[in-house]
């Protein structure tokens, strides 16, 4: 038996931090990630597919954003089953109960509207364990096993669930209990544990998996843009393959630059850089530049600026001197108490972003008197 | 630069004049009047400004008038490394002519002459600073314009400690207009910026709205599934607290009943209680009826007997009233007749009293008479004397005055003595003289021999006054002694004691007239001796004293018979009003007694009404039985009053309350939940469809692109705000630190004029704010033209000595000190001097005696 899982679609998400221009198609990239999960689906021959949680963004979306969703389930060729993670839970807000919902959804689209058992395929169970609402109390994948007996012989079984498992976060009372859990699949309650809700692609154990988000949401994902392509065989045996779906990179570039040679690296590095239109980088850069230098690494950086969805200075990240070079000034014939000034600004530009714009900006100002 | 040599051809006045220049030191360039000497900076000024070709009026003016010749400037000039001859024709055979002497040698002529001195100068000659050094005439009282001169921003600067002094005000001047940009001279936001913090403010407001509107649903839906589970939690409770409702009622039914037997034995308790009431009232208003029928029958009886007292009393005081009357009206007569006497015995008694009195009477007005009669005569005799006291005081007043008039003329008279010797006769006034005479001549005297001699002695004029005073007395005393008609004082002293006697006897016959009057006058009483004398005739015969006694009696008897009469009406009186008022009593007491007998009949009759209707034993009887009956209901009362008590009543009220509260309380908060979960439902509904996420997602966008353009603008506010300021702080710094030396130079060279105290304060562009002297701080403004002018040609003076030679120009001063008093003027000499010592000073003037001082100067004149 085979089936795609993943999880964390999260339709309707939109980045503000894109570049203005980028956030529709960073909007449209979610849904060509729920087709491009259908083709893989299609390719490996799978059952179903299993959605573990946070299928929308949020209940508070516009509705619209469910015709768009079912258009793009509808071109996945096999039963796709949701479950109600953390963003769209069922509650009495729930995007599942919606009318829209309800009156438009495709017959082969079916919703774990409960918790335990469905049988989503002949022979084939899954263990559900949907979200009603926000901050559960308890342990709700513990809840949906408890009092369960092994599977019949011949059927395989899944757990569905979503939310960080002991390990990851402490402090929540729903976080699932991964030994318990363990504890359950051992006992052969079931075969494998798919979980929603952490999106980076991580192996827990051999047989549970968060297969994380299709496509990319977030800068601090480690592995996103996967699905799980999991079999398990008659013997009940698991295994697990991770199939690249995602269009999207959000990448964090660091590089040190104190010379002419490091900015030519960088031009280098960012016109190198595939698919910059589908691409966010968020640039750590250190070192000392002259004056002249960081006006040529800003022309550098707007040049680059409009090919990426998002180009920006990590501020947080960022540690740049700006110190004129013997040349810098000395070109300008800035004497006397110009000079001064300029000896100033170059004192405090270590430590004040605004001198060095203040050197940058006599530097334009010199220039064209120099003119 | 230095200026050489300078020759003017045809220019004005002057035909031809050429004069040579100290460099270092001082020129006097005399000129022939004012504006001759003026000649030589305006040829200056117009060999530089206008090319030969040109004629302009400035040009025009100074052609000579009358000649149709050019006028012709010819200057030789070291400036930096160059050293040239330039010459110059205006307006006829115009030519531009120059040699350059060094460093190389090189000739050319025309524009291209013009422009290579043009270069040249630019090269090495600051025109700022050539600008400032020239004072023209006219504008001696401004400041230089210094503040800008390279070349002693230079000399300042060096001195200050930096290597080059050049000026970067344009910087400035750039950094300020990109920080206008963004923000106003008061460092308020400009429109750019201000857009910018405005769009980001609303940004970030629309952000907040949309999460506020997110949390709210958030809320609602955590609302809906706590009103859910409470749903849940409360449906099995309804029924359970139905139940416990159903049993309490039950109880509480038996309870109901029980109150209703408790109602009706406590009513019966009642009624029994007004039964009893009712039959004890009857017993009681029969015992009160017969015991007031006892009391009436008592009461009747005292006033029966208080009646007959009455009347008895009255009977007896009727008895006694009539010989009372009687009585009272015999004394009464008796009284009449007694007074009747009296008075018959009271006229006998003044019959007899007259007879005895007429003797008396007569005797009295005899004795007045004679009285009366001596008094008139004593009066006549004294109206006959006439001298009284007072005349006698006026005689003895008059011979006085005859006496001192005498002694007076006699003190102040001659006084002779006549001696007669012989036998023969002598006369004094007529009167012989016997023997030794002496005499006080006051009138005029006569001694007289007869026949031998008469000698007649004259009183002086003084004894005439005395004599005739003395006539004067004599005469007064004379006319008062005849009109009493006396010889002398002496006679007129005893008539005077005569009329005295008159007096007396006078008053003795008045004094005897009043005693025997009495108090009377003589007329009433010879009156009355007249009545007197009719009564005598009709006294009756018996003595006096006989009829006095018979009066006595008679005045007795009255007194008895009125007393006798008061007594007799008093007892009347009193008898009377005793009857009067026993009358009044005794109609009274018959009243009451009426009265008093009715009410007792009336009672009677109705106490054996009422014993006819029921006997007092029955009423008794009626009373013992109603008692019972209210016993009997007491009993009742308690017994159903203990079983509510075991049924524990009054708790199960607030039992019954509680449990048919519960049951509606769990109703209606049911309701309430069910209201709650359908609102929340349908606003969930709504807001499901708003799409709040997307609109937070939206407003999350906007901020984030607000933000960075307003970071953007930010950034470039903040840049140029501080390159501004940091520009505009190192330029003030540096101006400061070259303003001292400029002072302590202009300090220096003012000393010698204005004396050792002498201090200024210089402004950033090297104007002269204000100067002190004597401790005085006066404002530039507020000095004197002289000491204007003389601050002005210091600050020239010494920027020409700060400047390096190199780079200066010639200090010229058209005209100076025009202003200045000669004290001032020998001082500033000093100072020219010294200044020429560095500098190149060149004065120009048509009166050279204001520069006689200057015993270093050169002095040259402009023919």
């Amino acid at each position: 038996m085979r089936f795609v899982a993943t999880a964390d679609w999260q339709i309707g998400m939109t980045a503000h931090f894109l570049e203005a221009e980028a956030r529709p198609r960073f909007a449209q990239a979610r849904l060509d990630a729920v087709r491009a999960t259908g083709r893989v689906a299609a390719e490996r021959g799978a059952a179903f597919v299993l959605v573990c949680g946070d299928v929308f963004e949020s209940n508070q979306l516009d509705r619209q954003v469910v015709g768009r969703a079912f258009d793009a389930l509808r071109d996945v060729p096999v039963p796709v089953w949701l479950l109600p993670g953390n963003h769209d839970p069922l509650d009495a807000a729930s995007v599942y109960r919606s009318p829209e919902f309800l009156a438009g959804c495709p017959e082969h689209v079916h919703v774990l509207d409960r918790p335990g058992l469905h049988e989503v395929a002949p022979g084939v169970e899954v263990v559900a364990a949907p979200w009603f609402s926000k901050r559960p109390l308890s342990d709700l994948v513990a809840d949906a096993l408890e009092g369960l007996e092994p599977p019949a012989p011949g059927t395989a079984r899944v757990v569905a669930g979503h939310g960080s498992v002991v390990g990851f976060d402490r402090t929540n009372p729903s976080t699932i209990s991964e030994p318990g859990l363990t504890a359950a699949l051992d006992a052969g309650l079931a075969h494998v544990a798919v979980l929603g809700d952490r999106h980076s692609t991580t192996r827990v154990t051999d047989r549970v998996w968060y297969p994380g988000a299709p496509e990319v949401t977030s800068r601090l994902e480690d592995d996103p843009g996967n699905v799980l392509v999991v079999d398990v065989a008659d013997d009940g045996a698991v295994s697990v393959e991770p199939v690249r779906v995602g269009a999207w990179r959000f990448v964090a570039h660091a590089a040190r630059v104190d010379s002419a040679a490091d900015l030519d690296a960088l031009e280098r590095w960012l016109r190198e850089q595939p698919a910059k239109e589908r691409t966010a980088v968020w640039l750590s850069l250190t070192g000392t530049l002259s004056v002249a230098e960081k006006a040529r690494l800003d022309a550098v950086l707007d040049d680059a600026g409009s090919l990426y969805a998002l180009l920006d200075l990590w501020a947080r990240h960022t540690d740049l001197a700006v110190r004129p070079a013997d040349g810098d000034m000395d070109e300008l014939g800035l004497t006397g108490f110009a000079r001064e000034a300029v000896d100033e600004l170059v004192a405090r530009s270590a430590d004040d972003p605004a001198a060095q714009d203040a050197l940058s900006l006599l530097y334009r100002l010199a220039s064209a008197g120099a003119r | 630069m230095r200026l050489l040599r300078i020759r003017l051809k045809d220019f004005r006045g002057v035909a031809e004049s050429e004069v040579r220049l100290d460099a270092p030191g001082v020129t006097v360039v005399v000129g022939p009047n004012e504006i001759g000497k003026s000649s030589l900076a305006e040829g200056l000024r117009l060999v530089r400004q206008y090319k030969s070709a040109s004629s302009h009026r400035d040009v025009k003016a100074v052609q000579p008038t009358h000649r149709d010749v050019g006028p012709e400037v010819e200057i030789e000039v070291e400036t930096g490394p160059y050293h040239f001859v330039y010459t110059k024709r205006w307006l006829r055979k115009h030519r531009t002519e120059l040699t350059v002497l060094a460093p190389r040698r090189q000739q050319l002529s025309g524009d291209e002459a013009h422009d290579r001195v043009e270069a040249m100068f630019a090269e090495t000659l600051d025109a700022t600073l050539w600008d400032a050094l020239q004072q023209v005439q006219g504008d001696s009282l401004q400041q230089p314009a210094l503040g800008r001169a390279t070349p002693l921003q230079a000399a300042l600067s060096g001195r200050a400690g930096a290597d080059d002094g050049s000026v970067h005000a344009a910087l400035v001047d750039r950094a300020a207009a990109e920080r206008a940009l963004y923000l106003t001279s008061t460092g308020r936001s400009t429109k750019e910026l201000a857009d910018a913090e405005q769009r980001l403010a609303e940004a970030e407001h629309e952000v907040a709205q949309a999460r506020e509107a997110l949390a709210r649903v958030e809320a609602d839906v955590e609302a809906h599934a706590r009103t859910v589970a409470r749903l849940a939690d409360l449906q099995p409770r309804v029924a359970e607290r139905a139940e416990v409702l159903a049993e309490v009622e039950r109880r509480h039914q038996t309870v109901v009943g029980l109150r209703r037997e408790l109602e009706r034995a406590e009513a019966a308790v009642r009624e029994a209680g007004l039964v009893a009431a009712d039959a004890l009232r009857r017993v009681d208003d029969r015992q009160a009826l017969v015991a007031e029928v006892a009391e009436r029958g008592r009461s009747v009886t005292a006033l029966d007997a208080e009646h007959e007292q009455v009347a008895a009393r009255l009977v007896e005081t009727e008895t006694l009233l009539a010989p009372a009357v009687e009585r009272r009206d015999a004394a009464r007569l008796a009284h009449a007749d007694a007074a009747t006497a009296l008075t018959t015995a009271r006229r006998q008694v003044e019959l007899a009293r007259a007879g005895a009195e007429l003797a008396s009477v007569r005797d009295r007005v005899q004795r007045a008479q004679k009285a009366a009669d001596e008094l008139r005569s004593a009066h006549e005799a004294q109206e006959r004397n006439g001298l009284d006291a007072a005349a006698l005081r006026r005689v003895e007043q008059a011979q006085l005055d005859v006496d001192s008039a005498l002694a007076a003329a006699r003190a102040g008279a001659a006084r002779i003595v006549v001696e007669p010797l012989g036998d023969t006769v002598v006369h004094l006034d007529g009167r012989p003289v016997v023997r030794v005479v002496e005499h006080d001549v006051i009138a005029e005297t006569e001694v007289d021999v007869p026949d031998v001699v008469r000698v007649r002695v004259l009183p002086d004029r003084s004894a005439d006054e005395q004599a005739e005073r003395v006539g004067r007395a004599r005469d007064a005393l004379a006319a008062l002694l005849s009109r009493h008609d006396v010889p002398d004082l002496v006679a007129a002293r005893e008539k005077a004691a005569e009329h005295a006697d008159l007096v007396r006897t006078a008053d003795a016959a008045a004094a005897t007239r009043d005693l025997v009057l009495a108090g009377d006058s003589l007329d009433r009483l010879t009156a009355r001796l007249t009545v007197l004398e009719e009564r005598a005739e009709a006294a009756p015969a018996e003595p006096l004293e006989a009829l006095e006694d018979a009066l006595d009696a008679a005045e007795r008897a009255v007194r008895d018979a009125e007393r006798e009469r008061d007594e007799a009406s008093t007892e009347h009186d009193h008898l009377s009003d005793r009857v009067g008022v026993l009358r009044a009593d005794h109609a009274r007491t018959g009243a009451r007694r009426e009265s008093a007998h009715a009410e007792l009949d009336r009672l009677v009759t109705r106490l054996e009404a009422d014993r006819a209707d029921q006997l007092d034993e029955a009423l008794q009887a009626a009373a013992d039985a109603a008692d019972l009956a209210g016993d009997e209901a007491r009993a009742e009362v308690a017994r159903v009053r203990s079983s509510l008590a075991e049924l524990g009543a009054e708790l199960l009220e607030v039992e019954l309350e509680n449990a048919r509260g519960a049951v509606e309380n769990a109703g209606r908060e049911i309701g309430s939940l069910e209201a709650e979960r359908v609102r929340l439902e349908s606003v969930l509904d709504d807001r499901g469809r708003d799409g709040l996420q997307d609109r937070l997602d939206a407003a999350l966008a906007a901020h984030h692109d607000a933000e960075r353009a307003h970071e953007a603008v930010r950034s470039r506010a903040a840049a140029a705000d501080l390159l501004h300021e940091v520009l505009q702080r190192h330029q003030h710094e540096t101006r400061a630190r070259y303003v001292d030396p400029f002072r302590r130079e202009v300090e220096t060279l003012g000393r010698p004029v204005f004396g050792p105290d002498f201090a200024v304060e210089i402004a950033d562009d090297l104007s002269v704010e204000s100067r002190t002297l004597d401790g005085v701080t006066v404002p530039f403004t507020g000095l004197s033209g002289g000491a204007r002018e003389q601050l002005g040609l210091l600050t020239r003076l010494a920027t020409a000595r700060l400047v390096d030679p190199a780079d200066g120009a010639p200090v010229v001063l058209d005209d100076s000190l025009g202003f200045s008093d000669p004290v001032r003027r020998r001082s500033m000499a000093t100072v020219l001097a010294l200044a020429g010592r560095q500098a190149q000073v060149v004065v120009l003037t048509c009166d050279p005696d204001r520069f006689a001082d200057l015993g270093q100067a050169h002095f040259v004149t402009l023919d």
